[in-house]
């Protein structure tokens, strides 16, 4: 069984357009993926192949979400500290 | 041959080169801003430049943005920024960011959760280049001025709703660009910040229909729109209805999925003119007769699906923005003179 991570980047009226990886997304039909689902959402995505045949399932992985916005507010929080205040003249 | 020169020919140079560099300083200041709103397909990008310094606003969502700054002569970036952290607006900037000396990055201080995201705010750590924070405050590019709005505080956790606007000016014009802003921070911008009336607006959202509202349109007054839109994207994007009332308020409307990048240049006392990569353009216009395009959009306008004519034709015809004599033929898109 294959497994990838997925984000949802953005909804756009009937869309979900999700990260499939660094700067790459994909554009999928809201009605196929799980109901409630929000911009910000690290989807978990099984791939199981049978032959000449697979199947795959997508749902909602919290805790990857969770890791992923403490990661990059970490980040950011670093990044804040060089910012010299003030108007800036380049 | 004596080739060494004598002290009376080398003050001569000396002179000569002063007064060279002493008529080519009016010249340097005197050179356009540019603002170029690249066709980077379904996304936005805007290259903002003057005296010999460049900033990106947005990078599109695809690497090929560098090759496009560098067709434009850029090979370093003053500042970065990211009006929201969308993919169609950050994914280009891994490639600039790796590939460009950057001073200055900003976005809005909202970060999104995608592994776009990290990557960019990596490449700022890892490059030593210097945050700054979306805070109301100035940038200064040559005589032009960059005024930051942050985003105002708004109740949803929605990236377009937390873009930076940026406000460029330079003499009497001004530009406003507001990411993807949708109508809850349009709303709050219009209740905290005293907006000016603009010469250019870059259609929030990809020109959708929750990128505007009546009140946002009669209290910038634009007389240029620009949609920056990818060709067949499917999310709808333009809005017809959208479109139309932005024809119905600004003289001219361009989308950059039909007329290519569209560049504006303004001089130094704030008189503009438009150009897109299909070959059309707007002539020079006047800071005053900005404003007096601006008034009469404004006297016409119906914030309604409907065409508002600026001009109705009874004797001649309608050709773009006026009225010609009904032998000549008429060489204009079609603008918002109306036949009568």
């Amino acid at each position: 069984m294959d497994k990838w991570s997925w984000t949802v980047d953005r909804l756009e009226g009937e869309w979900a357009v999700l990260e499939v990886e660094p700067g790459r997304a994909m554009d999928i039909p809201r009605s196929t993926l799980p109901e409630g689902l929000e911009e910000g959402d690290v989807l978990k995505i099984s791939v199981s192949r049978e032959r000449e045949s697979a199947s795959w399932t997508l749902e909602r992985d919290e805790a990857a979400t969770k890791e992923r916005r403490s990661k990059i507010e970490e980040l950011r929080e670093e990044l804040k500290r060089r910012d010299p205040g003030g108007d800036i003249v380049l | 041959m004596n080739s060494e020169r004598s002290p009376s020919s080398t003050r001569w140079v000396l002179r000569a080169i002063v007064l060279l560099l002493a008529l080519a300083a009016p010249l340097r200041a005197q050179a356009d801003l540019e603002i170029h709103f690249l066709d980077v397909g379904q996304g936005d990008a805007t290259l903002v430049r003057e005296g010999g310094k460049a900033v990106l606003i947005d990078a599109g969502e695809y690497p090929s943005i560098g090759r496009k700054l560098r067709s434009l002569g850029v090979d370093s970036l003053s500042l970065a920024i990211a009006s929201h952290n969308h993919v169609d607006h950050i994914g280009g900037f891994e490639s600039v960011l790796s590939s460009f000396p950057v001073r200055y990055y900003m976005d809005n201080g909202f970060p999104a959760t995608t592994r776009t995201q990290q990557r960019v705010l990596e490449l700022v750590r890892d490059g030593d280049i210097t945050y700054l924070n979306a805070t109301r405050r100035t940038v200064a590019l040559g005589d032009a001025v960059l005024q930051i709005l942050p985003p105002p505080p708004v109740d949803d956790e929605n990236q377009n709703d937390h873009s930076v606007v940026v406000i460029v000016e330079r003499g009497t014009f001004r530009a406003l660009l507001s990411g993807d802003s949708e109508k809850p921070e349009i709303r709050a911008l219009l209740t905290e910040d005293s907006l000016p009336h603009v010469d250019v607006l870059k259609a929030a959202h990809h020109g959708s229909r929750n990128g505007l509202t009546p009140r946002w349109l009669t209290t910038l007054k634009p007389a240029v729109v620009v949609i920056s839109v990818g060709q067949g994207n499917p999310y709808g994007h333009p809005d017809p209805i959208a479109v139309e009332l932005y024809r119905a308020v600004a003289g001219r409307v361009f989308r950059t999925d039909q007329d290519g990048a569209v560049t504006i240049f303004v001089n130094k006392t704030g008189c503009y003119r438009v150009t897109t990569e299909a070959g059309g353009e707007v002539p020079p216009v006047a800071p005053e007769t900005a404003d007096s395009m601006r008034n009469s959009a404004r006297t016409r306008v119906r914030l309604s699906p409907r065409r508002a004519c600026c001009k109705i034709c009874r004797k001649g015809k309608a050709c773009g923005n006026s009225c010609i004599s009904r032998r000549y033929t008429c060489h204009q898109p079609q603008g918002c003179a109306c036949n009568g």
